[in-house]
């Protein structure tokens, strides 16, 4: 099968059921993408499948089709850098493991909300378990990263 | 993918581990090469080895060598600005990377054991990287006067160079010359005014890293012709296998191999998802066992039974009988806590690359020592025919300092049999029914109060299972019966008790336990400070006041309440309507936090909307990354008590996945404001410490809200009892 | 369009009515109003199955499980009923159910209009809503095709692995509604 990710169509073999996220880590090696829960519940294997952030555990490659995927590999755009940058400055990462997922959704939010309110954040993050509690970091790093892109 | 492309990888990661020192870094090694790292070292000693912790290349980067794991907590950071601040160094050019398994690594205080936990990284490692750091220092100077023909008075270590009057010269360029000196005994180190990097927020080094995806967890490592394994296990370890459907798996497209090991079933496949698939095709059945009818409700009906019998005692204070019968009412509390699972966001894995010769294995090691051990016993192997690689952790809370390193071991036992390498990889699900949980536990308080409702006696029995038993752990610490991580948080306590007893039992069974972060004052500071803030209210005295009089003795405890008052306004400021104010206070890992939480009830069920927090820590070595320590055990608190809870049905855990194990998220998480009461003394825990006082103060803010003392945990449970 | 819809439904209601009401004696149409409330009462059935009602929530979230409680994640209606900015129906809910992951899934994954809500209504609050063309943007004919041949009203019997499904099968649920519709769509008190 043929998956397009980060800008490039990869000739794949895995079965056509295997999620999305088994396809990037253990085939294509791009291991940025994180297993959490392999339900759609915690958010750390978010990637964005037309700029919308999708949940690739539960994601089989047969529903991919044409459409583009972009992973934390590919995100080198100028919000999803100021989103980096703001999770240095802000101390966001403990772990880590599950910062990967976090910062592809924030950076779907402010490719579409200029300026999210904290409600905003809330309605937009809520799929994403950190299990070291960064939230309130992750939060204020995003309001930094909007104030740089303004 | 090609093979090409993999080994690339590989490399990559290995460049960035300890592992690669040796051979690709050109090297600043004080004393000579291997003459610390080869020398005796004497046990559970604080070793003085620069030449293990710190690596000066000629461009004058610095690596600092972490003999700690790196699972969130910020050692990489913090561990480094110990040695960075009396190295005088440049911070811009360092780089953390995790150690390899030596001696020379072990801990400073527990062991002889190289390892991670009890809160202690900073705490033990205090002198130890100061004086490392000041050592190099003196050693660069003296090399720098030598080359200028100066008295060492007239030179000064600054930024990442020697400088005086003749010039300045790079570390880089000095450390061979450095070298070659002899290490200074007592190097000078610095007074804490002077401190430009101890006490400032410097940025975490692995931040980057983790934000843009490049950072590798166990999770990521690859090896070329690498296999994925994911295992059949049975709930309570011990369940002989009945049956399994072996050619069900195998029919799994990328299935390669299905092997049973000892009572347990592994399917290796070329991905993660093949092998789980096939994993779930075996169907496995175990045969019948004692364990088939484990129930935790019987189980802690069983608890409750052991209360009425007579303990061990933990502590006893004055005389509680003669004290409870001269009292005029007496009331018990019976408190219920269920088993735990540590649920980090990295599902625990192994990698393991064994060739008959030789072994390497990689995962998020919290104590490599003796992983490393184990997987040599397994192996045949001597220990130091076993490459141990630490990679970032995806969280710990406990779980990974396994022991019996238990996923370490199974990872080996699959890879000696299949002798390929390979990767454990365990689903959300495994990870959750894979045991070592935080025990079940059960508290009576009985006191008796006098006519004026005040304390005059306080009876308590815990029955609770081990922490450590069953372990070598267990060997070394539970003495006469008794097990400190059990009572820790009851027994020792700072309230002034004129007349206070705690029994201990230690019930068995073939559920495995483990800490969990914070381990005992999981419980115990619950039980206490519910109960604290219960006498004040028999008392009507306010709940601080109250404190402030039985703590009066301990400074930092009345630091910690006395900032807290100012935080909040505590005494003249109240919540808001709906809203109400809960208090608690507890020592744990030489830290004394307090914490007010903020707390309405929504769909019956507590809302923590913010918490203020209080912390008497020692100094603080990051004051950011300190912060982000109790922020994150004020959430993680928070999600062990609202819902959390491991149950067993039939002999089996009731728990999969998070739906059935809801976490805080981002929308129910608090506001969390923390404080640090200003101190130069030695650091003391942080890692722990801000998770007891939390559940305790939501309770008490409970109390107020609906005149109800939740006893059983998680409040889901509890709410409606 | 939407105008097109209302004339359109007001016709069809209207000739309906004027059809049975030249005929009708007293007697005809107790047994009618009979008839139509009780199929109606059968169609309530499915209605008011949490397969159905999960995703007519009262408010601005979801609700799952056969106790209906609060979509996890702080799932939201958001502006077009599809969720909010970083977190869409989408982001979990693809075009079919995943039963190895456990996530449900269909064409067109949304909710329902806030202006449909049925939970917290009574049986007749939801009958008159399904009559009201302003709300439901259809009209009795379309109602009739939609519950029967919808392909998102479709998940509600085919739920995935684990689920409950609604009573009965689309196909009866569609007869039904029609049989309701052709009874003159009686809705009770």
């Amino acid at each position: 099968m043929k998956v397009n990710i980060n800008g490039t169509i990869h000739n794949v073999t895995s079965s056509e059921d295997t999620p999305l996220l088994w396809v990037i880590r253990d085939e294509l090696n791009l291991t940025g993408t994180k297993f959490g829960c392999g339900q759609a519940q915690c958010g750390a294997c978010t990637v964005h499948m037309d700029g919308n952030p999708v949940r690739s555990c539960a994601l089989p490659l047969k529903l991919v089709g044409e459409k583009e995927i972009v992973t934390i590999e590919g995100m080198k755009d100028k919000i999803s850098q100021a989103v980096q940058k703001a999770w240095v400055e802000n101390h966001v990462p403990q772990c880590g493991y599950c910062q990967i997922g976090n910062v592809m959704t924030a950076s779907a939010l402010l490719a579409e909300t200029k300026k999210p309110t904290d409600t905003d954040i809330d309605n937009a993050m809520g799929g994403h378990i950190c299990r070291c509690g960064t939230y309130q970091r992750i939060k204020a790093a995003i309001h930094q990263a909007a104030r740089e892109l303004a | 993918m090609t093979e090409e492309k993999m080994i690339v990888n590989r490399r990559d990661f290995l460049t960035s581990s300890a592992a690669a020192l040796g051979g690709l870094i050109v090297a600043f090694n004080i004393p000579g090469n291997n003459r610390l790292l080869a020398a005796e070292v004497s046990k559970a000693a604080a070793v003085y080895a620069p030449n293990a912790f710190v690596h000066i290349a000629p461009d004058n980067t610095i690596t600092m060598i972490i003999n700690k794991l790196e699972m969130g907590q910020g050692v990489n950071t913090s561990m480094a600005q110990l040695i960075a601040e009396e190295l005088e160094c440049d911070w811009k050019l360092i780089k953390s990377v995790s150690a390899p398994v030596n001696p020379v690594y072990n801990h400073t205080m527990f062991g002889p054991l190289q390892m991670t936990g009890g809160s202690s990284a900073l705490a033990s490692s205090w002198d130890q990287h100061r004086k490392i750091g000041a050592g190099m220092r003196e050693m660069l100077e003296l090399a720098a006067a030598k080359r200028w023909g100066i008295p060492v008075a007239e030179v000064k270590a600054q930024n990442g160079f020697i400088v005086s009057a003749r010039g300045k010269l790079s570390y880089g360029e000095l450390a061979e010359d450095a070298n070659k000196l002899p290490l200074p005994q007592n190097p000078k180190l610095k007074n804490s005014k002077d401190f430009k990097v101890i006490g400032h927020s410097m940025k975490r080094v692995d931040a980057l890293g983790k934000a843009n995806g490049t950072a590798i967890f166990g999770m990521d490592v690859r090896i070329p012709g690498m296999l994925y394994a994911v295992v059949a296990r049975s709930h309570i370890d011990g369940g002989e296998i009945a049956s399994y459907d072996e050619k069900a798996a195998r029919a799994v497209s990328g299935v390669v191999d299905v092997v049973r090991f000892g009572n347990k079933v592994a399917v290796l496949a070329k991905n993660t998802y093949a092998a789980k698939t096939g994993r779930d095709a075996l169907k496995i059945q175990f045969k019948s066992n004692k364990n088939d009818t484990f129930s935790t409700d019987e189980w802690m009906k069983h608890f409750k039974s052991l209360a009425d019998e007579k303990g061990i005692v933990a502590e006893n204070i004055g005389a509680v009988e003669e004290a409870m019968k001269s009292s005029k009412t007496q009331f018990t509390a019976d408190y219920e806590f269920p088993y735990l699972a540590h649920s980090a966001m990295e599902p625990l894995n192994c990698t393991v690359n064994y060739d008959g010769k030789k072994a390497e294995i990689w995962s998020g090691h919290q104590m490599p020592t003796s992983d490393r051990d184990v997987a040599a016993k397994i192996f045949g192997l001597k220990p130091e025919n076993v490459d141990v690689h630490t990679t970032y952790a995806g969280g710990s809370f406990g779980r990974r300092a396994s022991k019996n390193s238990d996923y370490v071991v199974q990872a080996c036992e699959l890879a000696k049999i299949v002798k390929k390498p390979l990767k454990m990889v365990m689903t959300r699900e495994d990870d959750t029914h894979a045991g070592y949980y935080r025990p079940i536990t059960f508290h009576r308080a009985k006191v008796g109060l006098d006519e004026k409702n005040k304390l005059v006696s306080w009876d308590h029995f815990i029955v609770g299972q081990t922490v450590m038993g069953n372990s070598f752990f267990g060997d070394m610490m539970i003495k006469n019966g008794l097990e400190s991580a059990v009572t820790e948080g009851i027994t020792e306590s700072h309230y002034k008790f004129k007349n206070f007893r705690v029994q201990q039992t230690i019930p068995k069974n073939d559920v495995t336990t483990l800490w969990y972060r914070s381990v005992g004052h999981t419980h115990t500071a619950y039980v206490m400070e519910t109960m604290i803030d219960e006498l004040a209210h028999k008392e009507k005295s306010d709940p601080l006041k109250y404190r402030q009089s039985m703590l009066s003795e301990s400074k930092k405890h009345m630091a910690v309440l006395e900032q807290l008052k100012k935080m909040t306004g505590w005494g003249t400021k109240k919540a808001p309507k709906g809203r109400a104010w809960g208090l608690a206070v507890h020592e744990s890992f030489g830290t004394v936090v307090g914490q007010v939480a903020e707390v309405s009830i929504v769909d019956g069920l507590p809302r923590v909307h913010q918490v203020w927090c209080s912390a008497h820590c020692g100094q603080v070595v990051n004051p950011e990354v300190a912060k982000t320590q109790l922020e994150g055990g004020i959430v993680f608190g928070i999600t062990s008590v609202m819902h959390h809870e491991i149950t067993f049905k039939d002999g089996l855990v009731q728990q999969g996945n998070f739906s059935e194990m809801p976490v805080v998220r981002m929308f129910d998480a608090p506001v969390v404001h923390v404080d640090f009461i200003k101190t130069t003394d030695a650091p003391t825990g942080l890692g722990e410490p801000g998770v007891p006082p939390i559940a305790p103060a939501i309770a008490n803010a409970v109390f107020q809200l609906t005149n109800k003392r939740v006893r059983v945990l998680p409040f889901a449970k509890g709410m409606k009892v | 369009m939407k105008q097109l819809f209302i004339i359109c439904a007001l016709i069809l209601s209207s000739t309906a009515f004027s059809q049975t009401k030249v005929k009708e004696t007293k007697e005809v149409k107790v047994e009618r109003v009979k008839r139509s409330l009780a199929h109606y009462e059968e169609m309530t059935k499915v209605i008011l199955h949490p397969r159905c009602l999960n995703c007519h929530p009262g408010g601005d979230r979801p609700t799952q499980g056969m106790d209906m409680h609060a979509h996890q994640m702080n799932v939201q209606r958001g502006p077009y009923n599809d969720g909010n900015v970083g977190m869409r129906c989408v982001t979990c809910h693809q075009s079919e159910n995943n039963d190895v992951a456990g996530v449900p899934g269909a064409p067109r994954w949304l909710l329902a209009p806030k202006e449909l809500a049925w939970q917290g209504k009574t049986k007749g609050e939801i009958c008159r809503l399904l009559k009201d063309a302003k709300k439901t943007h259809m009209n009795l004919q379309e109602l009739i095709e939609h519950n029967g041949e919808d392909e998102l009203v479709a998940w509600g019997w085919n739920p995935g692995k684990g689920r409950e499904p609604a009573p009965g099968t689309q196909k009866e649920f569609g007869e039904l509604t029609r049989k309701w519709v052709e009874t003159g769509a009686e809705c009770p008190k």
